[in-house]
Parts: structure tokens; sequence; C-alpha cells
């Protein structure tokens, strides 16, 4: 994609978010897919590779949507202003009736992954979140399964008080800037996502070695992408392919490995039965 | 110590001193002021970092998101953040004095009273507490920093919280020595040029000094009319000074010419002198023998008594002159004339003593005598000249004024 092409396609995407979504159901357009931190969406020159890559086997332009929280990007793909996403498996459970499950990253084997707690590397005491408590605590995103309903869950399952179990919490809309909080010591405890926990730790080791995993969670279904509801069933079945075939092609297999993955399976919703037993625990509709 | 150093070495290393003394002069004024500047630059820096940060972290302490006043004001520092925090730090406090965040949270926990984290703190603290909304500055209230406090209002002017901004003193360090090593080396440059300048200037100065020494030094030693130096033309000290030396000179010259001429003219009178004494020991002996013959002549021809009266006469008179002929006759070294002339006139053998014979025989040794008188005046004024030599100058002029015609 050149730059006169990428100008384009940003007008288009422009256009597409501010019309009723009725109207472009005609003319596609570029393919727009919002992204979370799920990932570490702040690598920008990944996101091109991995752009151009996808352009290429849809044979459409693809532009990726970047927004501060999970709840714009959700919203987006709720508003129908969006194609796809790569959400949260707790945004995507509270929302999957309007949205559709596309695909579900496979890490270390499996469409898994955990919730990791972090201290920082100077408290080598703590085991578990149950050990912070009166500390100042980082959350992810409020919308984060790993970075917030996990430990709200465990909070809960220890029959603790949630709003005065910490002196104090905040969030860092970010996994990557909970590991920069407990890292900088800012807080003295965070809850993070563990796949990209591991990720920085290969990536930015500098980073981690700062902190310390104090424990590890269940397994949950990794976070996945879905697209909008009325996405047409060509496009779907044509954009899930180019997903789980990545790691078939010697470009995508490049990209899984920046991004860590081993590939994406078209998963299912009973992946994500853990992240609706902790919504259910915690009254979450 | 330094009264014994030549003006050769201390001229020269004076004007060194003043340049170098000068040069340090300007530098260390220069460097303190550069060094005042940089304080003054930080201090505006910050207090504008202060405010724009203050406008910042308005709605992140509205809103009480922790991790983004975090991220504010983390912003100015250099990554990676811990070597920034050894050479400033920001503290954002809450309207209650605790620390909401700090760039430095392991020094300044979140959520812990400002004032209990030492004495520094406490009147920091203390000082905030009655600040208005004009920022503050604090040079002196912790000696290795450098503090300014600025509010952080609502728009309807409630405090929200200050931020604290601190810099290590230290942060001045390389921009002093930076400015050091700049003054350093144009100064270098300067006394490279002006060192060697002013040491050939402070020889050159020196010189006619030296030169005046010098001669000055060779007076009781040498004669004045060997002593060789050019008088200075220059009007200042040192050129009166030579030119009153010259003077000097010029006089000492004239003097040992004069004392020559005295001496010479005492020495010729001397001479006269015993010329005169000789005459005098021989004109009165004379005179009676020539009154005697000439009283002879006239009336003793007839008469034979009067001849053995005239010789009587003339022995006497030509025994007072002896020793005054053979005194002088020593001085030439000469045997007298007229004792040559005596044995030549006197028989080898007995004879009578008549008055011819007698006569002609002290005729012959009054000849004898005058011959003498004449040679011994002229061996005496030669042996006198003859000794003046030994004083008269090389010079030319002085020997043809020296010479035994004189």
């Amino acid at each position: 994609m050149d730059r006169r092409e990428f100008l384009e396609a940003g007008v288009a995407i422009s256009t597409r978010m501010l019309m009723p979504s009725r109207a472009w159901a005609a003319d596609p357009g570029p393919l727009v897919i919002g992204t979370t931190p799920v990932f570490l969406d702040d690598e920008v020159a990944f996101l091109r590779e991995w752009q151009e890559y996808l352009a290429e086997r849809l044979q459409r332009p693809v532009a990726f949507v970047h927004r501060g929280t999970y709840r714009e990007i959700s919203e987006l793909v709720l508003g129908e202003k969006i194609d796809a996403a790569w959400v949260c498996g707790f945004p995507y459970m509270r929302f999957h009736d309007r949205m559709r499950l596309l695909a579900v990253p496979t890490y270390q084997g499996k469409p898994l992954y955990r919730s990791y707690v972090i201290v920082p590397s100077s408290d080598t005491k703590s085991a578990s979140i149950l050990d912070l408590r009166g500390k100042i605590y980082a959350f992810s995103d409020p919308d984060s399964n790993s970075g917030w309903l996990v430990p709200q869950a465990e909070l809960q399952r220890g029959g603790n008080d949630r709003a005065t179990f910490f002196r104090k919490s905040f969030f860092t809309y970010a996994h990557r800037r909970v590991v920069d909080a407990v890292a900088a010591g800012v807080a003295q405890g965070g809850s993070v996502d563990g796949y990209v926990w591991d990720t920085l730790q290969i990536l930015h080791p500098e980073l981690t070695q700062k902190t310390r995993v104090a424990s590890k969670s269940q397994e949950f279904g990794f976070p996945p992408l879905v697209v909008r509801a009325n996405l047409p069933a060509a496009e779907f079945r044509q954009l899930q392919d180019v997903l789980v075939r990545m790691q078939s092609v010697q470009a995508g297999l490049a990209l899984l490995h920046k991004l860590n993955l081993d590939g994406f399976q078209p998963g299912s919703d009973q992946l994500f039965g853990g992240i609706a037993a902790n919504m259910h625990l915690l009254g979450i509709a | 110590m330094l009264r014994d150093i030549s003006y050769r070495y201390k001229i020269p290393a004076t004007i060194i001193a003043v340049i170098v003394v000068t040069a340090l002069a300007i530098a260390v004024p220069l460097i303190s002021s550069a060094n005042d500047a940089a304080k003054r630059d930080l201090i505006e820096h910050a207090l504008s970092l202060g405010k724009t940060l203050s406008r910042s972290l308005q709605p992140a302490m509205l809103h009480d998101e922790l991790w983004q006043a975090y991220e504010i004001v983390t912003t100015p520092f250099d990554r990676p953040l811990e070597e920034s925090l050894r050479k400033q730090a920001i503290i954002l406090l809450d309207a209650q004095g605790a620390v909401y965040v700090a760039t430095d949270p392991k020094r300044f926990p979140s959520l812990e009273p400002f004032a209990k984290l030492g004495a520094g703190p406490a009147k920091l603290s203390q000082a905030i507490a009655e600040q208005g909304e004009e920022p503050l500055v604090f040079e002196d209230l912790d000696p290795d920093r450098l503090i300014m406090a600025v509010p952080v209002l609502a728009v309807d002017k409630t405090r929200l919280g200050t931020v604290v901004l601190e810099y290590s003193k230290d942060i001045f360090r390389p921009r002093f020595l930076d400015t050091l090593r700049r003054a350093a080396i144009s100064t270098a440059l300067i006394l490279l040029i002006l060192v060697p300048f002013g040491w050939l200037w402070g020889k050159r100065i020196a010189s006619p000094l030296l030169d005046l020494s010098a001669a000055i030094g060779k007076v009781p030693k040498t004669r004045a009319a060997d002593i060789q130096f050019p008088a200075p033309a220059g009007k200042d000290e040192i050129g009166i000074l030579g030119r009153r030396f010259a003077e000097m000179l010029a006089g000492l010259k004239e003097k040992a010419s004069l004392e020559k001429k005295v001496v010479a003219a005492e020495r010729l009178a001397a001479v006269g002198r015993l010329t005169a004494g000789i005459a005098h020991e021989i004109n009165n002996p004379l005179g009676g023998m020539l009154n005697a013959i000439s009283t002879y002549k006239r009336q003793g021809a007839q008469d034979p008594s009067f001849v053995e009266r005239t010789m009587s006469l003339l022995e006497r008179g030509l025994t007072h002159i002896a020793p005054t002929v053979i005194a002088a006759s020593s001085t030439s070294g000469s045997i007298p004339r007229a004792m040559r002339c005596a044995a030549a006139a006197r028989p080898t053998g007995p004879a009578p003593i008549t008055a011819t014979g007698s006569c002609s025989c002290v005729l012959v040794l009054i000849g004898g005598f005058l011959v003498d008188y004449a040679e011994i005046m002229s061996d005496s004024v030669g042996a006198i000249a003859q000794q003046l030599d030994v004083v008269r100058p090389a010079s030319p002029r002085n020997a043809d004024r020296s010479s035994p015609s004189d």
C-alpha cells in the first residue's frame, strides 16, 4: 500500500464511520479492523506488515483502527462502524449476541491464556493477589478479562470487599502499562495478560525483570477476533480463512512469530466458559 | 629573594604574570556568570515546565487518573527513566499534601504524606501550605537540590494539588564543566599567543637596563676608555639614565687624561727644580772661579803669588762643585768628563806646579765640568722623559705629547 492508497483508505474509513451501517453494504471498501491492547498493538511496524499481508491475501485494502480503551473498540463493532476487532473474551462474552467469533489465536499450542498477578521484583513474599491487601494495585482495563475480571473474581471468591481491599487501584488501559506501573513502583501489584507478559519478556526483558509473577490464574479462552454481526458471510469466510492459513504460509508464519503466537483457529464459545463463570460470580450480565 | 633575580627574568616574568592574572580575572567571572545564567535558565525552564504540567495534570487529578498523571509527569524525562531520576524528580502532591504520584515512586510512594518523607519535604510542605497561586522557587531549602513548586489549579482556582520539581545541583556540573573547558581552551590559546609576546616584550624593556647595568659593572675594573656603551636614544628613565652614564663615562675619560698631564707636569717641574739646584750649586763656585781667573789675568801675571792664590780659589771652587757633579752623574750613570780630563791632563810623574801648567790644568777641568754639566742635564731630562714614557697612554695623540723633545 503506497501513500495514495493509504490516504484513500483513511478517507474511506472515516466516511464509513460517519455513514449509517446499511449505506456501505453495497460498497464494502476497505476492511477495517479494530485493535486493543490484548496484544502489543503499539508495535506500529508490525501492524503495517500485517496490514499489507492481509490486504494482499484479501485483495482489498485493510486498515487498523486504534482506540484508547476496550470499550471504544467494542462500541465500534457493536455500532457496525468497523468490520472486525481483536477484543478481549470478556467484552465478547458480554456482547456475544451482537458479535460473531471470527478466530481464536493459539498460544503455546492452545487457544488459551492466563491472567498473571505481578509484583515488583523486590517483593519476594507475595504469592497471590490476596497478599496485596492495602497496597496500590494496577488493573489493565475495566473490560479486560485478565486485567480486571479475573482478579476481581479472585477477590470475590476470597470473600473480600473489592472496593476497599486495595488502598488504591487504577487502570492503565494497557497490559504493557500494568507492567510499566509495577516495574516503576507506582503500583505494588497488578493484573496482566499472561501472553502479553510472556511476550514482553522476550522483547523487553529489561522491563519484565523488574517484576515477578506472583501467581497465575486458570486458563481462559484467548482474546478472540470478532466481526460485526452483519458482516457478509463471504467476507467472514474469506477473512477467517486467511487468518487460519497464516501458520501455513511463510510470510504469515513470520508475522505469527513476531506476535509470539502459533496461529489462529476458528474457535468456539465454549472456550470462554471460564469468563462467563466469573461474570456470573460478579453479577455481570 | 625576589630582589636578587635579574631584571632579565623579572620583567618578562612580571609581564607574563600580569597576562595570566588578567586572563584569569576575565575568565573566572565569565565562568561564574555562565554558571549563574545556567541556574537562571534552569529555573525559568522548570517553572515553564511546571506550569505546562500543572495544566496537563488538572483533568487527571479531577478524574483521579493516577496512571495518566504518572505518564504526564514522566513525559519530560529521557528513557531509561532511572538515569534521569538521579538528576531530577517531579512529585505531584494532592490537595492534602500527600504524594499523588511521582517520577520516582520508590522515593516518593503514592499516598504517603509528603511532610513525613524527610526534613526537606517537611519544610517544603509547610511552605506549600502557605503558598498562593504563584510558583515558588527554593534555592537553599536543600543544599544539593533546587526545588520549585507550581500549584495545580482548577478552573475556579481551587487548588487540586502541587507540582514539585526537584533538580540536583549536579545538573549544572556538565554545563559548568563545558563552560570551564571552553574558557580554559580560550585562555590557553590567548596565553599561548601573549606569553611569548610578553616574554619578548619584557626582554626588550629590560635590555637597555641590562646594558646599562653591565657597563656600570665594568667601571671600577675597566678603564673608562675601554668601556663601550652606546647611549640609549629614548627619553624614558632608562634613556635619561643611560645618557647621564655616557656623559659620566666621557667625564671619567677626560679626568684620566688630565691626571696624566698633571703627573707629567709635576715631573717636569721636579726636573726643573733639580736642574735649578744643580745650576745653583755649580754657578756660585763657578762665578768665584771666574772672578779669580779674571783677577789673575789683570794682576797676577806679574805676581807669582797670584798664581797660587788663584789656583787655590779654583781648587776650592772645583772641590765645591765636585759632589754635585758626581751626584748628578750617578743619575745618568756616566763617568764625569772632568775626571777623565783631569786624568788626561795630570802628568804621569811628579812635576812641579807651575803657574802656566796649573792654569791650563784648571781650565781643562773647568771645560770638562761644563761639558759634564751639559751632558748630565741632558741625561737627567732623558731619564725623566723615559720614566714619563712608562705612564704615557698608548694613544698616538698622547705618545706625541710625551715625546722626549718635551
